[in-house]
């Protein structure tokens, strides 16, 4: 009989099989059942109590070893329902014994599958040739003769599996083995549910420690930057008193600065006082480049500081960054010594440029002051001096004394050596000044200087001198500009107006022949000179000098006839105020 | 009786113009004073005996310039350049065109006196 039953279910017989026609678990009260060995489950059940107890990692493969032994099954396994990336459920095998256990981690779909099907109707469940309705089975060598799957459920929900084949059509399950299985299937469900809330708690402590780790290696990060940075952070009381300082200054322990004002600490605090009251008393924050010093100390600090507030948005002090930019300004105190010696060397070719032309210019009015008073010499000595024409011909010659006089002080101030001294400068003042000494080179040159300046401008931070030979530079390019123009048409413009960006602009328009795209190009290099003499610097120099005041030279063609250059220098609108 | 010669001036500063006619004043030698070498020629006499103090580098017309056209029109006037400018590339071509003299300011009045008699002792 079993040999017909065998040869009708077979695979290979090609009628249609249904879901029923493989399981076969009414079976089983058919089936004689075996008389249960209770010593060697006994035996088992103690075996795996222990595993469980020193090594919980492994009781799973230590449950379907058990299921082998006890059922004298060729495969057993554990299937535990997961979910994929997906989203789609499958069954992984994630403990297998006996025949087929190098398929470990395989896996069935949870809707077409012997599991799927067992945990559908929520019992145990006897599979007789499985491989005829779930055909992935049929690759399977040895072939699956009978399956029995018992279900198990965590915290009641369906978990999973564990299941016996058979690959023999002599060994057939019975009552005993569903028994011994549904006994392995709560204790595989214990042992999982203690696992899954061991793993939990695993995975709850290694995210613990690697939060505290991160936070720890973030915050030693910040501390080793903050401690290598030259940066110091602080917070003050509504008196200014530090309540709070990190890495405090070198020449001063933080003990030493807690509770102090910075008029105990520094020698002129005014400056950085006024400013940390001003955010005080305003709410807004600031920045400013600040001076610090006392004895052995002297840095420059760029300082940033904000309002504190507490929960109603009253201030309740401040909190300030200071970086410190000493050797930025050192830098930047370097650069500018390096352009004052540069601007005063090309102010030396520029008075070398000039000399002949100033010369001249004194000439006459020693030649002027040489032939009064020989004259006079000659009416004293004749005696025929009347006093009247002596008082007015000496008055002459004191005038043209002084006319000399005039031009030599400016060539000296060209030629002097300029200081790094800036200073609050009137730009119409500066100009009017250079212009009497450009006059003389416009009248050798017949050009007309016009002066159009603009009223009630505020005063700008400068150096004198640089400022003035940028003028003179500009001035004198305009007017060798005009040489082939009609001389009733050379124009030399200057002119100021208050720009925008808290910026006064001087514009320097002549009436010369314009200047090519190529040329405007390199304008500003150093060397370039289009003249037969000169060095070619002065532009270069001027640009120097006007960036180094934090203001702009360029230039651009006029609408009609010439060029205009312009430059701008800020000025600070609270500085000028004060 | 020959007619009293003139010393034309012709300089562009005020100042110079000025002090020379004084100084021919003081030495009784007739004097007059132009500030441009234009204005000169706008009004020169062929007629008028004199010679002519000139400055070389003035705005406008030179005195190089005055020079050759006072050539080209006929008119023989002995000339002494006066300059601010030592060494001028002009002072050599001055006294190649025919100047009894270029006279660097400031300049003793005794020299300008001398090479004025100079030149005005020439034949014309």
């Amino acid at each position: 009989m079993n040999g017909k039953l065998e040869e009708a279910r077979l695979p290979g017989n090609h009628q249609p099989v249904s879901l029923d026609d493989i399981i076969i678990t009414a079976e089983l009260s058919q089936r004689p059942s075996r008389s249960p060995n209770l010593e060697a489950e006994n035996q088992a059940l103690v075996t795996l109590a222990k595993q469980w107890a020193s090594e919980p990692g492994t009781i799973l493969q230590a449950l379907v070893e058990t299921a082998v032994k006890l059922c004298q099954a060729d495969t057993a396994g554990i299937s535990l329902l997961e979910q994929c990336d997906n989203g789609e459920e499958v069954f992984r095998w994630v403990a297998l014994a006996g025949v087929h256990k190098d398929h470990i981690f395989g896996s069935t779909p949870r809707d077409f599958s012997p599991c799927g099907t067992c945990l559908d109707r929520n019992a145990p469940q006897l599979y007789e040739y499985p491989g005829r309705y779930f055909t992935y089975f049929v690759p399977l060598d040895p072939s699956i003769v009978e399956g029995l799957v018992i279900p198990f459920y965590v915290g009641g929900r369906a978990a999973g599996t564990i299941w016996i084949v058979s690959h023999d059509n002599r060994r057939l399950f019975d009552c005993e083995d569903v028994r011994i299985m549904t006994s392995l299937a709560q204790f595989t469900a214990a042992s999982w549910q203690v696992s899954l809330a061991w793993h939990a708690a695993e995975a709850n402590a290694q995210r613990a420690r690697q939060a505290e780790q991160s936070l720890r290696i973030s915050e030693e990060r910040f501390r080793i930057a903050l401690k290598n940075a030259p940066i110091i952070v602080f917070n003050q009381d509504p008196d200014l008193r530090y309540t709070w300082i990190y890495n405090s200054l070198p020449a001063l322990s933080s003990e030493q600065v807690l509770g102090k004002q910075d008029q105990e600490l520094w020698e002129d605090a005014q400056p950085v006082e006024a400013f940390k009251c001003t955010v005080l008393e305003t709410g807004v924050g600031g920045r400013e480049e600040i001076h610090l010093r006392c004895d052995r100390f002297d840095r420059f600090y760029d300082l940033t500081i904000e309002p504190l507030r507490d929960a109603d948005g009253r201030i309740t002090g401040i909190t300030g960054a200071a970086f410190d930019i000493t050797a930025r300004k050192q830098a930047e105190e370097q650069a500018q010594q390096h352009l004052v010696q540069l601007a005063h060397m090309a102010r030396l070719s520029l008075a070398g440029e000039m000399a002949s032309g100033l010369a001249h210019e004194i000439n006459q009015p020693l030649g002027a002051i040489v032939t009064y008073t020989e004259a006079c010499l000659r009416l004293l000595r004749s005696g025929k001096a009347n006093p009247d024409t002596l008082i007015k011909t000496m008055e002459e010659v004191a005038t043209q004394g002084l006319r000399a006089g005039e031009i030599i002080h400016y060539l000296r101030n060209l030629v002097r050596k300029g200081e790094t001294h800036r200073s609050a400068v009137a730009i119409n003042r500066l100009i009017q000044e250079v212009a009497r000494l450009a006059k003389i080179e416009a009248r050798q040159h017949e050009v007309q200087i016009r002066l159009q300046l603009a009223t009630a401008l505020p005063l700008v931070f400068a150096n004198n001198i640089q400022i003035q030979q940028v003028l003179l530079n500009l001035i004198r390019n305009g007017i060798e500009a005009m040489s082939s123009t009609e001389v009733d048409q050379r124009k030399l413009t200057i002119q100021t107006v208050c720009a925008e960006n808290n910026t006064i602009e001087v514009r320097i328009s002549d009436t010369g022949p314009g200047l090519s795209a190529d040329i405007m190009d390199k304008l500003f290099q150093p060397y370039f000179t289009t003249k037969p003499t000169g060095m070619g610097l002065g532009l270069s120099i001027s640009q120097s000098i006007i960036e180094a005041h934090r203001g702009r030279l360029w230039v651009t063609p006029n609408a009609d006839q010439g060029v205009t250059f312009h430059f701008t220098l800020p000025y600070n609108l609270r500085k000028s105020s004060r | 009786m020959r007619v009293k010669p003139t010393v034309f001036i012709v300089d562009d500063d005020e100042a110079m113009r000025n002090a020379l006619c004084f100084l021919g004043k003081v030495i009784d030698l007739n004097m007059e004073a132009y500030s441009s070498a234009q204005t000169f020629l706008e009004n020169c006499d062929p007629e008028r005996p004199g010679c002519l103090v000139l400055d070389l580098r003035m705005p406008g017309m030179s005195g190089l310039e005055l020079l050759a056209q006072l050539m080209i029109r006929r008119i023989h006037l002995p000339v002494i350049f006066i300059t601010g400018h030592g060494n001028a590339p002009e002072t050599q071509r001055a006294l190649e065109a025919g100047a009894v003299d270029v006279i660097e300011k400031p300049f003793k009045t005794e020299v300008l006196i001398n090479r004025i008699q100079q030149a005005l002792e020439q034949p014309p």
